[in-house]
C-alpha cells in the first residue's frame, strides 16, 4: 500500500527521465522469410518435374511443370479470354461483397434492434450450401456472370461483416465515456474513433475474403458458364487436355495470391500502427 | 500559462458552455444497478461537496462503487434517489463541466501524442487544426514536447498516462474526474505522476475529484479525503488534509500528522464494523 519513496532524487525527478524514454524497437529483418518459400516451391516443382518427365507418373495424368508452362505461353489468348471473365466476376463480386459486408456490419454493430433481427440471418447465410445453390442461381440468372458474382458476394460478405462488427465494437468503453461526457455526437465518435479502430479488423476479414474470392468465382463457373477459368478447366478436363487444367489452376492460384498480396499491401499502408503496435 | 489558455481567441469559454463552475454536491445519493431482486446497490446515501479549485480524493476498497460516483457526477447515469447539484442546481443533463481520465489510458493507437491530446477538443466540436494549436502549447508542461509525433505504442506507461492526462486537461473543463489514473503504474512511476499532477494543479488549480484505493495517494494529493466503505459505498468520513503545499512525498509522508492520518484511514478501511471515529485527525 505504501508507495516507497525510493531514492532522495525521486522527489525532484524531471517529467521525462532517461529510463522512461522509449527504447528503439523493430528488430532487423532477415531475408530468410522471403527466400525460403521460393526454395520450397522450387523443390516441389523439381520433384514434380522428375516424376512426370521421368514417366514415373503418367504425364497424361500429371503433366510436368514444363508442359504446364508451355501451355500457359502457347495458349495465352485462350487463358486470357477466360481469365478476363473470372477477374471481372471477382472484381464486381468483391466490390459488392465488401460494400454490403461493411454496410451490414455497421448497421448490426450500431443498432441493437438491427443486430437482434439480422444476426441469426447473417450466420445462416454462411451456412447456405453454395454448391447446391449454384445451379439454382444459374436457373434464375442465366449462364452469364451474374450468378458467379452472387456466389462471390455470398462468400465474401460474411468475413467482412463479422470483421466490421468486431472492429466497430472494439473501442474501449473509456473512450466512449470520455466522448459522451464531452457531448460528442455519435457521428464524431463513429468517424474519429470507431472507423479507425475498425480498420485492422476489417483488413483481417478482407484477407480471408480475398483468398476465397477466386475460388468462389471458379465454383460458380463450374456449374455452368461460357467463359471463365472454371469453365475452361471443366472443358479441358473432359477433353483430357490436362496441361490446360493445370494452367487454369495455376492462374486461379496466382489471382488469389495477388488479391491477398494487394490486401496485405493496403493493410500495411493504411494501418501502420497495427503492425507496429502488436499487443492489441 | 493558464491565463494564456483562457484568452486564446476562437475558443468557447467555460462560461459559454454552462456557466462558471462553482461546486458539485452529492446529496443523499444512492444508486443501484439492475432491477428488482437482481439489483446491486453500488452507493448508498452519499453526501459531500466539491468546491471550485479544490482537490478532493475519494478512497475506498476496490470495487466499492467509486466509479459509479463519477458517472453520477458527469450526468451519464441518472441520479435517483438523491441528487447531484452543480452550482446548487440539480443536474438533469450531462454535466458540462467535467472531463474524465481513467486507469486504462485508452489512447488511440493510430493517433500521435499530439492528436491523442486533441481528441477531447475534437469531441467538443473544435476544429482539428485549432485543437492542435491549442494542445501544442501545453506539450512542454506535460514533458512531451519531444514526443509530439510519437505513437502511443512507442511510449512507456508513465508517458502514456501523461498523454491521457494532457488529453483530459486539454478539454479545458473545470472539473477533472480522475478515476484511479495511476492505478496501473509501478510504484515509482506512480509517485512521479502524483508529483507531476500536483505541479500541474498548482499551476491552474483546476477542480479535481480523484478516485483511488491507495491511501497514500489520497492523502498526498487531496485537500480533503472522502473515505468510502465497501459496497454499497457510504461515506465513512470526510477528512481535511491540512498538509502544506507544494507537497513532496518524502517530506510529507514522514511528518507525524501524515502518519497519524494514514493510520486512521487504514484503520477505517480495515475495520469497517468498528464504530466510526467522528473526530478528524488533524
Amino acid at each position: 500500500m505504501i508507495a516507497d519513496a525510493g531514492s532522495p532524487a525521486t522527489a525532484t525527478v524531471p517529467a521525462t527521465t532517461a529510463a522512461e524514454r522509449p527504447s528503439p524497437r523493430r528488430p532487423r529483418r532477415s531475408i530468410a522469410p522471403v527466400v525460403l518459400p521460393f526454395v520450397a516451391v522450387l523443390v516441389i516443382l523439381g520433384i514434380w518435374e522428375i516424376l512426370s518427365a521421368g514417366k514415373i507418373v503418367n504425364p497424361l495424368v500429371l503433366p510436368s511443370p514444363t508442359d504446364v508452362g508451355k501451355s500457359l505461353v502457347n495458349d495465352r489468348a485462350l487463358y486470357w479470354t477466360n481469365a478476363r471473365t473470372t477477374l471481372l466476376e471477382i472484381f464486381i463480386g468483391s466490390v459488392v461483397g465488401v460494400a454490403l459486408g461493411v454496410l451490414f456490419g455497421v448497421m448490426v454493430a450500431l443498432q441493437r434492434s438491427v443486430r437482434a433481427a439480422l444476426y441469426p440471418l447473417l450466420v445462416a447465410s454462411q451456412s447456405l450450401p453454395v454448391l447446391a445453390l449454384a445451379p439454382i442461381l444459374v436457373l434464375w440468372l442465366g449462364f452469364g456472370i451474374a450468378p458467379k458474382i452472387v456466389i462471390v458476394v455470398q462468400i465474401i460478405f460474411f468475413p467482412v461483416t463479422v470483421a466490421t462488427i468486431q472492429g466497430l465494437t472494439s473501442v474501449s468503453n473509456e473512450v466512449l465515456v470520455f466522448g459522451k461526457s464531452l457531448g460528442a455526437s455519435a457521428w464524431t465518435v463513429f468517424w474519429k474513433v470507431r472507423v479507425p479502430a475498425m480498420l485492422p479488423y476489417l483488413f483481417g476479414g478482407l484477407k480471408i475474403a480475398s483468398s476465397y474470392a477466386a475460388v468462389a468465382a471458379v465454383i460458380g463457373e463450374y456449374t455452368g458458364a461460357e467463359h471463365g477459368l472454371g469453365a475452361l478447366m471443366l472443358r479441358a478436363n473432359s477433353d483430357y487436355n490436362i496441361p490446360v487444367v493445370f494452367g487454369s489452376v495455376v492462374l486461379v492460384t496466382v489471382i488469389g495470391l495477388a488479391l491477398f498480396g494487394l490486401t496485405t499491401l493496403a493493410e500495411r499502408k493504411l494501418t501502420p500502427w497495427h503492425r507496429a503496435g502488436g499487443e492489441r | 500559462m493558464a491565463g494564456l489558455r483562457l484568452t486564446r481567441p476562437g475558443r468557447r469559454s467555460a462560461a459559454a458552455r454552462g456557466g462558471e463552475f462553482q461546486s458539485l454536491s452529492f446529496e443523499q445519493l444512492s444508486h443501484a444497478y439492475g432491477h428488482g431482486g437482481d439489483a446491486v446497490e453500488a452507493v448508498r446515501d452519499i453526501s459531500f461537496t466539491v468546491n471550485a479549485g479544490e482537490f478532493v480524493t475519494v478512497v475506498g476498497p476496490s470495487g466499492c462503487g467509486k466509479s459509479t460516483l463519477f458517472n453520477l457526477a458527469s450526468g451519464l447515469s441518472p441520479s435517483t434517489p438523491g441528487q447531484v447539484l452543480v452550482n446548487g442546481e440539480p443536474l438533469t443533463t450531462i454535466n458540462p463541466h467535467t472531463a474524465y481520465m481513467f486507469q486504462h489510458d485508452a489512447l488511440l493507437d493510430w493517433r500521435s501524442v499530439l492528436d491523442n491530446a486533441t481528441l477531447g477538443q475534437e469531441f467538443l466540436g473544435v476544429k482539428k487544426s485549432e485543437a492542435r494549436a491549442h494542445v501544442r502549447q501545453t506539450l512542454a508542461e506535460f514533458g512531451l514536447e519531444d514526443f509530439e509525433d510519437r505513437k502511443p505504442y512507442e511510449l512507456s506507461g508513465g508517458m502514456r498516462q501523461r498523454v491521457a492526462l494532457m488529453r483530459t486537461y486539454a478539454t479545458d473543463r473545470p472539473l477533472l474526474l480522475l478515476d484511479e489514473p495511476f492505478g496501473a503504474l509501478d510504484a515509482l512511476t506512480r509517485l512521479r505522476m502524483q508529483e507531476f499532477l500536483l505541479r500541474r494543479w498548482d499551476d491552474d488549480h483546476r477542480t479535481v475529484l480523484f478516485i483511488t484505493h491507495d491511501v497514500d495517494e489520497a492523502l498526498m494529493l487531496g485537500d480533503r479525503v472522502i473515505v468510502l466503505s465497501k459496497r454499497p459505498a457510504t461515506v465513512m468520513e470526510e477528512l481535511q488534509v491540512d498538509l502544506p503545499r507544494p507537497r513532496e512525498a518524502e517530506e510529507v509522508q514522514s511528518t507525524p500528522e501524515y502518519v497519524a492520518m494514514r493510520k486512521h484511514v487504514m484503520h477505517l478501511l480495515n475495520d469497517q464494523s468498528a464504530p466510526v471515529a467522528q473526530e478528524a485527525v488533524r
